[in-house]
């Protein structure tokens, strides 16, 4: 007999950002302004702290501007495939407010069906950390003693 | 901080760069050219082997789909019965060679969106792994001179999507002479396939979730 040779799971497409045009844009008091590289190697462990604004700018033309907290953790979520794929899924900016951390969730990629497309943002909260690792980066109002 | 893995597994005397995991008949030799697909159907007496393939050949890794004993060995391809020795060279090697990373995950998803389960294996519950992070000590990969557990191994665990999978954990980079990994190890079983699976290729990818900065 027969068959036809179904393909089950291929049918869904995904379009996501390009990770090499992809960046943060961080704003210091003195007016200085520094370009992280891509979303591949960020650059962000290298900068000063003291920030004075923080904005993302995606591929597509999107700019997300992060409202001003006392410090910043940004966490990219990928997913490597053993067949050697890499999806970019999002990229998640912790956000240190006085009791609590927001979690700003930019949105990466999207399919047809995806209810979230690329650029939105998602807000989420959690908890205070209980440690501080040198990726979070101060703002300048983020010190204990202003 | 980026973090750098390379995805490989060790064919019994060298490594090999990961294309591929093919579950097809193990009716063939093996190695056997890269694509090659069996075309005597898994089931009815004939068992569903495992295979690795890199850009040129496939391995043959498992002549079956049995799950494996409640333990690892980097070095050791004698099956018990009933049961396969989960050992680090039939595995999937994923070794990281720069940085860190957290939050991470081993699960797997359907096609390439990596975040939708809509799969009949997965589904099913048919895709399982069993895996292990470590570090290790040494110069020779298959006797290291010690062996230090990141994360405890999990054996014989169902992955799908966010509902079941192997984590969270952190990795990193280890820094010091003869040291090596972190490595995340894992073997891909399809356990349990009924007969009633719909007929066709059924993609479905098991991948490493993780976060950095």
């Amino acid at each position: 007999m027969v068959q036809d040779l179904k393909t089950y799971g291929i049918y869904n497409t995904v379009t996501t950002v390009d990770p090499y045009d992809c960046r943060f844009l961080a704003g210091y008091p003195d007016g200085r302004m520094i370009r992280g590289k891509n979303f591949i190697d960020t650059g962000w462990d290298d900068i000063p702290q003291g920030l004075a604004a923080l904005r993302y700018s995606l591929s597509t033309g999107h700019i997300i501007t992060i409202l001003k907290f006392r410090a910043y953790l940004p966490l990219i979520e990928v997913s490597l495939g053993i067949d050697g794929s890499k999806m970019f899924h999002s990229i998640n900016v912790k956000c240190l407010a006085d009791k609590e951390v927001l979690v700003y969730s930019i949105i990466l990629k999207q399919t047809p069906d995806s209810k979230l497309k690329i650029g939105d943002v998602v807000i989420s909260k959690e908890g205070l950390p209980t440690e501080f690792g040198k990726s979070w980066k101060y703002t300048d109002r983020g010190f204990s003693w202003r | 901080m980026a973090i750098t893995l390379e995805t490989k597994f060790y064919d019994g005397s060298a490594w090999k760069n990961l294309s591929k995991v093919v579950f097809t008949s193990p009716n063939m030799d093996s190695p056997n050219t890269a694509g090659t697909r069996s075309h005597i159907f898994p089931g009815g007496g004939i068992p569903l082997g495992l295979w690795y393939e890199d850009a040129s050949n496939m391995y043959r890794i498992e002549d079956d789909q049995i799950l494996t004993d409640t333990q690892y060995d980097n070095d050791d391809y004698t099956a018990t019965s009933g049961t396969s020795i989960f050992s680090g060279v039939r595995s999937v090697n994923f070794t990281v060679t720069e940085g860190e990373a957290y939050d991470c995950r081993l699960t797997a998803w359907d096609d390439v969106t990596h975040n939708t389960t809509s799969n009949e294996v997965l589904q099913g519950d048919y895709c399982k792994a069993s895996a292990y992070c470590y570090y290790w000590e040494g110069t020779t990969y298959t006797t290291p001179d010690s062996i230090t557990t990141v994360v405890s191994g999990s054996y014989n665990q169902t992955l799908k999507g966010d509902t079941f999978y192997y984590g969270d954990f952190d990795i990193r980079y280890r820094t010091g002479t003869n040291l090596n990994g972190d490595v995340v190890v894992f073997k891909p079983i399809l356990y349990n396939i009924p007969g009633l699976l719909s007929y066709g290729i059924h993609d479905f990818v098991i991948t490493l979730h993780y976060s950095y900065t």
